[in-house]
């Protein structure tokens, strides 16, 4: 009996979302709801410039206009957009180095197995810390400095590079794009700015780590990166959410920019909470994120691993206007409980000779549901342009859902595409192999689905790549047996 | 929207025409038909990539007038399949007994016409019309609901096994200025473990504008074995829409083919749901668009039951401006383990201007399942063009040849060989002409 109980208990701890702690900071927000008045506080917690204001309420005004899109296969009750806090910030915002961030936030990194300090020194890596929605800690900013990047907040970047800043915010996603894009402008708060001169090799990796904290915050992320001529760059984006109940609305904007010969690689962890097992909390994760690759022989890389939220909706694109550039997304998607994840990719071929590659894998468990939900368009003017897109579902349970909803159009004879789609589930044959070998199911499932998603994995920068394969095992816990 | 639809002259057109019938269920379901019938527009999914509001807005589509009927030496046979077959001819929409050959019609068939069942013995259809096709979504086999008057009624007896392929032959005639718009309705019943073919061949006599717009209702008795091949050859100043909504009972097997040539704009819509445990589809089929065409093939495998197997290849051959869609979408139900499910669509693409759009689809929410599908688009293999010009063929021999093999290879798989062969008929024909075109441009 008492061993039944354990086993209970057990399971129930490993169900329960390992991340899911708060931490105590006091923060400043704006008053509840959305109105010009809160936009004008934003801009104003911020010091913006008069343009950036104007911006962001001719943002607000057209998306009063607009309404919020059906089409994804996700379910969710009607957001009320007033219920929510636009803006909070932990209180202590300018700090020289790591030693005056709050220690109650450094526990927090601590918990989370990724402490600043440790990421400092052993990985190499430089991390723009985004706790809600101010950068809190910049380090090996001089070192990067020296070389002429910039990798600061999108607030700072606002006062120091405007220039820049003016010329491509909102080059790549429009202002007007979709409900949730404009929204964000109206609304951001804060994100990653990145520039890479031209010809220069980012030396390290480059790393935000966001997280939601504060109760009831929309959190507006705006990212912008850009790739001079010749340069090269690896962005890595993580996240992980302290456990609620009330359902939070992440409506995040990325936009890369890369110019003739430029090169970035974008990769993406999401680890927010997802809900419980009855599908109650969790964060909707409304995301846009898109890369021009304007330049000649210019080359995006996507990939994301997607494990939390209890709603995904975002579809990474590239456009691909500079002859012979290059876009790729690579995708796992794990979803379990009552998660929905609708997501994909866009690959929009305009420049000669462009190519894409599109690996999607998505693994179904519990009562949840996903759609890859994907668009291939060649243009007329996209001679010889290359796509091979490949979609894998597994499915885990008979009470799950996995969809494919490709869109491929060719309007130029000289270009080949070719896209293949497949549904199953676990191989009887490959269980009973591992199982036979004294493996247990859950860890013999763990140890398939990473080998179904490996080619996805593989893509990942060596740091991520290893949470990212404990990120597969802990999701699907509790899904067999 | 729905008083724009009204408005439309193919109903407005069509109001205050006696209907035939005077069933009260019968007016209800018309009613139904009318009151579904939105005209699907740039917003609409189903219809994304095959836009048909402006023509339906400027062309003033008129019911076919009663008196005209093409002499049957008027009716281009040669674009119609070549398989022997009891031959039924549906001009407008409305059967001709004159033109038809029934006289050798095995006991185990029975074929009556709509009109005739409606002013006869309505009741008995009752259950039947209308039964499988749904309003919602098909907005144009609403439209047909609404506007139905004649197409055919065919019975197979349970067991039956029916040798000779039963030949729907529907000829589009304009014979005026106005454009002619009918709206066929096919009702076939196929009894347990009967077996049978049906052959549908779609052509248009020389004049005016038509629209073509029918819906085919067929249920499969368990055990049976339906084959059922379409050949589109309408003009060029054709409109040809088509709904066909298959049921399959268990261990039935359906299997279809649709060749598509002519007409301006064609859509094929095309809904089997596997209704019965261990129930099968093959449903293939093969297109070719030239300058000024727009083909649309939309299908739907619906797995509603344990073990069904579905099997779907589609090719498609685009030339000049001509435009090809595909739209394929295999639904597993939650009941529906052991589903085996696969498509397969792709396209040959012959000019810059020509354009394919393709959506295959997955929707699956059972987890023991093999699914999958594939598109792929593309142009004639530089290294096969070189192989053949390198012994000696022109340029549009060698092409003419490739794209040939592209077509035959998918017409491969109709399993009757009398069928088969006329298709490939077709195909060469159309290759013939194709290069025939080109010498004159």
């Amino acid at each position: 009996m008492a061993a039944t109980e354990s086993t209970v208990q057990t399971v129930k701890d490993i169900e329960r979302y390992k991340y899911g702690f708060e931490t105590d900071i006091e923060s400043d927000r704006a008053p509840k709801g959305l109105s010009e008045d809160t936009i004008r506080f934003i801009s104003a917690k911020k010091n913006e410039p008069e343009w950036m204001l104007e911006w962001r309420l001719k943002a607000y005004r057209l998306w009063l206009t607009m309404e919020e899109p059906t089409w994804a296969a996700v379910d969710y009750p009607k957001i009320d957009y007033q219920e929510s806090y636009y803006y909070s910030a932990p209180k202590k915002s300018t700090l020289k180095s790591l030693d005056e961030v709050d220690p109650e936030l450094l526990r927090t990194y601590e918990k989370l197995g990724i402490p600043l300090k440790e990421q400092e020194v052993l990985a190499g890596v430089a991390v723009d810390a985004v706790f809600d929605s101010v950068s809190v800690a910049t380090t090996y900013k001089k070192r990067l400095n020296e070389m002429g990047v910039i990798f600061c907040p999108i607030s700072e970047a606002i006062h120091t590079h405007p220039e820049l800043v003016q010329k491509y915010l909102a080059s790549v996603v429009p202002v007007s794009d979709n409900y949730f894009a404009t929204l964000n402008c109206a609304v951001f708060t804060d994100g990653s700015f990145v520039y890479i001169p031209k010809g220069l090799r980012c030396p390290m990796e480059l790393s935000t780590y966001f997280r939601i904290n504060e109760k009831n915050t929309g959190q507006f992320e705006r990212t912008l990166i850009i790739a001079d001529e010749g340069a090269y760059v690896s962005y890595l984006e993580g996240c992980t959410a302290p456990q609620r109940d009330e359902n939070q609305l992440h409506a995040a904007v990325v936009e890369l920019v890369a110019l003739d010969d430029a090169e970035i690689k974008y990769s993406t962890v999401q680890n927010w909470y997802p809900g419980d097992e009855n599908g109650q909390g969790g964060i909707y994760n409304f995301v846009t994120k898109r890369a021009a690759c304007r330049g000649k022989r210019s080359k995006v890389s996507w990939t994301q691993v997607e494990t939390g939220s209890a709603i995904t909706w975002k579809y990474p694109s590239c456009i691909l206007q500079g002859d012979n550039s290059v876009g790729e997304f690579y995708s796992v998607a794990i979803t379990n409980n009552r998660q929905q994840a609708d997501t994909g990719t866009k690959m929009i071929h305009i420049g000669k000779n462009t190519t894409s590659k599109i690996i999607s894998k998505g693994i179904a468990a519990g009562r949840s549901d996903q759609t890859y939900r994907g668009l291939v368009r060649i243009l007329p003017g996209a001679e010889g342009a290359r796509n091979y897109t490949q979609c894998d579902s597994l499915l885990i349970g008979d009470a799950c859902g996995a969809h494919t909803v490709p869109y491929i159009e060719s309007r130029n004879p000289s270009a080949k595409t070719e896209h293949e789609a497949t549904a199953s589930r676990i191989s009887e044959d490959q269980l009973f192999y591992c199982l036979q070998r004294g493996i247990g199911a859950e860890e013999a499932v763990g140890l398939i689905v990473n080998g179904f998603c490996k080619e996805v994995l593989q893509t990942l920068p060596m740091e991520f790549a290893v949470e990212a394969q404990k990120l597969v095992g802990i999701s699907l816990e509790g899904s067999v047996g | 929207m729905a008083e724009a639809v009204t408005e439309l002259p193919i109903v407005a057109n069509a109001r205050g025409l006696p209907a035939p019938g005077g069933a009260p269920w019968l007016a209800d379901l018309r009613g139904r038909g009318l009151d579904a019938f939105e005209l699907p527009g740039r917003k609409t999914e189903a219809w994304k990539y095959t836009r048909i509001d402006a023509l339906m807005k400027k062309t003033a589509f008129v019911p076919p007038p009663l008196i005209d009927e093409p002499a049957s030496s008027d009716i281009p046979c040669h674009l119609a399949l070549g398989a022997e077959g009891h031959r039924l001819v549906l001009v407008n929409g409305r059967f001709s007994p004159e033109l038809s050959d029934l006289d050798a019609l095995p006991r185990s068939v029975t074929v009556q016409s709509l009109a005739s069942a409606l002013e006869s013995d309505p009741q008995a259809i009752a259950p039947h019309l209308g039964n499988l096709q749904p309003l919602e979504g098909y907005p144009f086999a609403a439209l047909n609901t609404g506007l139905m008057g004649d197409g055919l009624i065919i019975r197979i007896k349970d067991g039956a096994l029916v040798e000779t392929p039963l030949h729907v032959i529907s000829v589009a005639h304009a014979p005026g200025e106005a454009p002619v718009a009918f709206h066929p309705r096919l009702l076939v019943m196929v009894g347990k473990g009967a077996v049978a073919t049906l052959l549908e061949s779609h052509v248009g006599v020389d004049g005016g504008e038509t629209l073509s717009n029918g819906v085919t209702e067929i249920s499969i008795g368990a055990d049976a074995v339906f084959h059922h091949y379409k050949v589109q050859n309408e003009s060029l100043k054709a409109t040809h829409l088509a709904a066909a909504q298959v049921v399959v009972g268990a261990k039935a097997v359906y299997e279809a083919f649709a060749l598509s040539f002519g007409a301006r704009l064609s859509r094929h819509d095309i809904r089997v749901c596997l209704d019965g445990e261990g129930a099968e589809a093959r449903v293939n089929g093969a297109y070719a668009a030239d300058t000024g065409q727009h083909m649309d093939t939309s299908s739907y495998i619906d797995h509603a039951l344990p073990h069904g197997t579905s099997a779907q290849t589609y090719k498609g051959v685009v030339d000049g401006s001509g435009r090809g869609v595909f739209q394929g979408r295999i639904n597993v139900a939650r009941a529906a383990q052991g589903t085996s499910g696969n498509q397969l669509h792709k396209a040959l693409l012959l000019s810059n201007k020509a354009e394919v759009d393709a959506k295959p689809e997955l929707t699956i929410f059972a987890d023991d399942v093999q699914c999958s599908h594939g598109a792929t688009c593309g142009q004639l293999d530089d290294d096969h063009m070189f192989f053949l010009r390198a012994r000696g063929l022109t340029e549009d021999e060698a092409r003419g040849l490739l794209i040939e093999g592209f077509l035959d290879d998918v017409i491969d798989l109709v399993s009757a060989p009398a069928v088969q062969a006329s298709m490939k008929d077709m195909v060469h024909a159309w290759l013939i002409d194709r290069s025939g075109r080109k010498e004159a441009a």
